[in-house]
């Protein structure tokens, strides 16, 4: 039985040999893979681009106390990003699946149509959600557009949702009993690392965040990415843009927004995303991209 | 000669995969007719992973086709040179216009000339299987390579066959081959197909081309696994068809759920299990949910098992979800709500206009009605609302009138769809979208971020469903006004194809309730019957001579009371008088044809009967657009 950390580690492995650079999560909080500076900026301009990583990712509506079974406000994304993607990329995914023991014939594979996207930070794309036995294990996307700016490349983005791979392949049915490591006498799960921080963070997440502090943070974070940006800084701006999507998403689960408030907030953080998005590609194009690894050349 | 062509895709969405067989069920044998060719038979398959065009005993039907063009004296000019109505013409229809066509006159008319002697059979195929495939009006499409071709999703594989050789173009960058692929699950290598095998292999790989075959399976066997659990299937055709387009070969298997779930309020069961889950629920006999439910497999499975463990666990984690929020909500969410003085004001207002006296009721329920913004369940199923508000308020023992006005002032929420019933609900509903009105700008293109305009022209259903004798010069400003008086136009031009438009609004634009009890009188009239007096008086007279009586002899009661509201009509200075005129006379008019002889033998009373006619049809030309009387 492959545990969580080699199912991570099999996923890497299978990556790496399809070419992608491997990278680590973004130290800020995110909703997603996507929200990772190395897919959002990435994925703008034309030149090739190939990475993997895990993404730790906070959705603070989505706690549940440590109580449901498959729920959680803070989870694991393996993030895969292919600008340009080879024409057979659903047959890789697949065989990335088999390669952690997810054979289709044995798993009831569905491609679900699901067409993402990320309106405060006008991220959209075409795509399937990928099911196995009725659980959504995998979102599989063509990006349209990022930063509100049309993606002109065409760009795969591939983000497996670790522990509900893990619950298949280890047929367990609460999230908390996956089998993070093992050893021959020993064995630790996923409920004794995360669980305590799931039950405290519920709290924090739907009754315990100060709505005023979060506000007020919320104003100086949109002032410095407004600041950074006027300076031509997009990469610390989008930082900053990220942390005022991480509050929105706190005084969501606070129910701290209005109706009304709610699209006024999102076209804000857009609107800046927007900025950030043109303000990079702006630089990149003064450079001529030279900044850019050439991923090919970097992967042997 | 038969043609197989077969393009594989990635997983086409079901509302894409009707589209797709819809458009080219009808595009592909017109254009193979417009190319002068015949067949004896053409089907259209579309499944999620292919989109089939068989064609059978395909042969050269003429050396040439021919267009019908515009009349010969608008289609070149002065100098006898081709105007640009000619030149048109062959763009329009690209009908080549330096080598493969003559044109001459042909019966007043110009004609495009299509030889295809030059053009092989093959050629022509191919230009029309590329034209086909460009033009499938998906819903979303997107490039995935350098070719820049935009399709619902990317092409894996195209196969094309002419009697098992292969027709070789390229779509996408994909060429054409003799290859063809099984189903997902089973195998994804390439494999060889021939033009005489190909619907076998596909039989072979369990690939159901048929959309109703497939839906015929999940149905039966579905109906039969809801009897061994003493319940029956809770049809849902939406989800039905869309199921149908989700696999190749669907195979639906019974699941369950813990019985505990049943108390939570089975909207959100079946939000849950249908919506989420994608799958068919069990009812029993008296219609009540059961706890079971359909899960429909892509392929008949190996290990049944492993399957339902799965859906029902994840079922099992949405149930406990459904559970959270409902406590969560009920206890936490739902009724923290600040009101919204702006609303209470315009149900107060409108409220007046309805007689409706209950005040502490509407202001609660104005203070309610957004509540269910704020749950949880609504951050989880957008499509709840109303809904939801209708059902928490149930449980927490709100007046049932309250909860009756939040469920309906949401409504209608779309096309065809119901209209709030209770006066509290109606007044609600009202308020609601007048407030859209106020608080959000105007659009002024055609993007709406606030739905400005749908809740002005749910606003304006709502008084003509209802006849709502309202002032709304008391309750719109100027601009609003003119922007309610363009969606009206726009509502009835669209819509209700009753009223003439220019004319109404120039006599109407200073009484706008009139010009509401003319809407709402004129829907509710019969109009079909109007214009079937309309076109039989017109058949009358256009078969008779008409010649203007010296004198009106009226015989009849019926013609002297015709005679009466035709003058009124004509006195009548308000145009909305005139038409509820219009509509009283249309009884006497029935009664006028089934119990009089127009054309009498009496040639003076024929004459003035016939006038009379001639009165009745110029009036009915002069209130409603002859336009719309045809």
């Amino acid at each position: 039985m492959l545990t969580f950390q080699n199912i991570i580690l099999k996923l890497q492995q299978f990556w790496q040999k399809q070419g992608c650079i491997l990278l680590h999560a973004s130290d800020i909080e995110v909703g997603a893979g996507t929200l990772n500076k190395h897919t959002f900026l990435r994925v703008l301009g034309s030149e090739p681009w190939k990475a993997a990583y895990v993404e730790p990712c906070r959705r603070p509506t989505d706690g549940r106390y440590g109580k449901n079974q498959n729920r959680l406000q803070h989870y694991y994304q393996f993030q895969v990003i292919l600008k340009p993607f080879p024409q057979n990329i659903q047959d890789i995914y697949i065989n990335s699946l088999k390669n952690i023991g997810l054979t289709p014939r044995l798993w009831d594979l569905q491609f679900l149509e699901d067409n993402w996207e990320h309106p405060a930070l006008g991220a959209t794309g075409l795509g399937w959600e990928v099911w196995c036995h009725g659980m959504e294990i995998t979102q599989f996307t063509y990006f349209q557009q990022c930063g509100s700016i049309e993606i002109n490349t065409p760009v795969c983005e591939i983000t497996y949702g670790l522990e509900r791979i893990a619950m298949c392949i280890q047929n367990v049915t609460n999230i908390f009993d996956i089998v993070w490591a093992s050893s021959n006498l020993t064995k630790i799960t996923y409920g004794e690392i995360h669980k305590q921080d799931e039950i405290q963070w519920s709290f924090h997440n739907f009754k315990i965040a100060d709505i005023n502090i979060c506000f007020h943070h919320f104003d100086n974070y949109k002032k410095q990415a407004t600041t950074l940006l006027e300076n031509n800084l997009p990469i610390p701006a989008y930082d900053y843009i990220l942390k005022c999507s991480h509050l929105f998403n706190i005084l969501d689960a606070r129910k701290a927004i209005s109706h009304n408030d709610r699209h006024f907030l999102i076209s804000e953080i857009r609107h800046l995303a927007q900025k950030c998005a043109e303000a990079y590609l702006k630089s990149k194009q003064q450079f001529n991209f030279t900044m850019e690894i050439n991923p090919y050349e970097s992967c042997s | 000669m038969n043609l197989v062509v077969e393009i594989g895709c990635e997983e086409i969405p079901p509302s894409d995969v009707k589209i797709s067989k819809k458009f080219l069920s009808t595009f592909v044998p017109k254009e193979i007719q417009l190319n002068a060719l015949c067949f004896q038979k053409i089907d259209i398959y579309t499944t999620t992973r292919r989109i089939i065009i068989l064609i059978q005993n395909i042969t050269r039907q003429n050396s040439y086709n021919t267009f019908t063009g515009p009349v010969i004296t608008a289609s070149f000019n002065a100098s006898f040179s081709l105007s640009s109505i000619g030149f048109s013409f062959f763009s329009n229809k690209q009908l080549p216009l330096e080598q493969s066509f003559i044109s001459r006159a042909h019966q007043s008319f110009l004609s495009g000339y299509l030889f295809f002697y030059l053009n092989p059979i093959e050629n022509t195929l191919i230009s029309i299987i590329l034209k086909s495939l460009s033009k499938i009006p998906f819903n979303s499409s997107m490039f995935w390579n350098e070719s820049k071709i935009k399709f619902v999703r990317p092409i894996i594989w195209i196969a094309c066959l002419l009697n098992n050789k292969i027709l070789p173009f390229k779509f996408a960058n994909i060429l054409s081959s003799n290859f063809s692929r099984g189903h997902r699950l089973l195998s994804s290598n390439p494999r060889q197909i021939k033009e005489s095998n190909y619907l076998s292999f596909l039989n072979e790989n369990h690939i159901l081309i048929k959309s109703e075959e497939r839906k015929s399976r999940i149905l039966s066997r579905s109906k039969k696994l809801s009897r061994s659990v003493n319940g029956k299937l809770s049809r849902n055709k939406k989800l039905e068809n869309i199921l149908s387009n989700l696999s190749e070969s669907p195979w639906p298997i019974l699941g369950s759920f813990h019985k505990k779930y049943l108390k939570i309020p089975h909207e959100i069961l079946s939000y849950e299990i249908e919506l989420k889950q994608k799958c068919l629920k069990i009812v029993s006999k008296s219609n009540h949910l059961l706890p079971f439910f359909l899960i429909i497999s892509s392929l008949k499975p190996q290990n049944t098992k492993k399957i339902i463990i799965g859906y029902e666990n994840i079922l099992q984690a949405r149930f406990q979800d459904g559970l959270f929020y409902f406590q969560e909500d009920i206890l936490n969410n739902f009724l923290i709500t600040s009101s919204d003085s702006s609303l209470q004001a315009i149900a107060l207002k409108i409220s007046k206009e309805f007689s409706y006296h209950k005040l502490n009721l509407l202001t609660h329920a104005c203070i309610l009605c957004k509540a269910d913004l704020k749950t949880f369940i609504i951050d989880e199923f957008p499509e709840l609302q109303g809904i939801i508000g209708g059902i928490y308020s149930k449980y927490l023992k709100i007046h049932y009138a309250i909860s009756n006005a939040i469920y309906e002032h949401y409504l209608p929420k779309f096309i065809n769809d119901e209209f709030p019933k209770t006066k509290l609900g109606i007044i609600l509903s009202l308020a609601d979208k007048l407030q859209v009105l106020y608080k959000f700008p105007i659009p002024k293109t055609n993007i709406d971020p606030f739905g400005v305009r749908k809740s002005t022209i749910n606003f304006i259903k709502i008084l003509l469903y209802y006849y709502v004798p309202i002032n709304l010069k008391d309750i719109l400003e100027e601009d609003i006004l003119y922007f309610f008086l363009l969606r009206i136009k726009h509502l009835l031009a669209e819509k209700y194809p009753i009223l003439l438009t220019e004319n109404f609004f120039h006599t109407q634009n200073n009484n706008i309730s009139n010009a509401f009890l003319v809407i709402q009188l004129t829907l509710r009239s019969n109009l079909s019957s109007l214009t079937a007096i309309y076109k039989r008086i017109k058949n009358i007279l256009q078969q008779s001579i008409l010649t203007s009586p010296t004198t009106l002899n009226y015989t009849t009661l019926i013609e002297k009371k015709i005679f009466i509201i035709l003058h009124k009509i004509s006195n009548e200075k308000q145009y909305d008088k005139k038409i509820l005129l219009l509509i009283t006379l249309k009884p006497y008019i029935d009664l006028f044809f089934n119990t009089t002889i127009i054309l009498a033998q009496n040639t003076f009373i024929q004459r003035t009967r016939l006038s009379l006619l001639m009165n009745v049809y110029n009036e009915i030309n002069n209130i409603i657009h002859p336009h719309i009387l045809k």
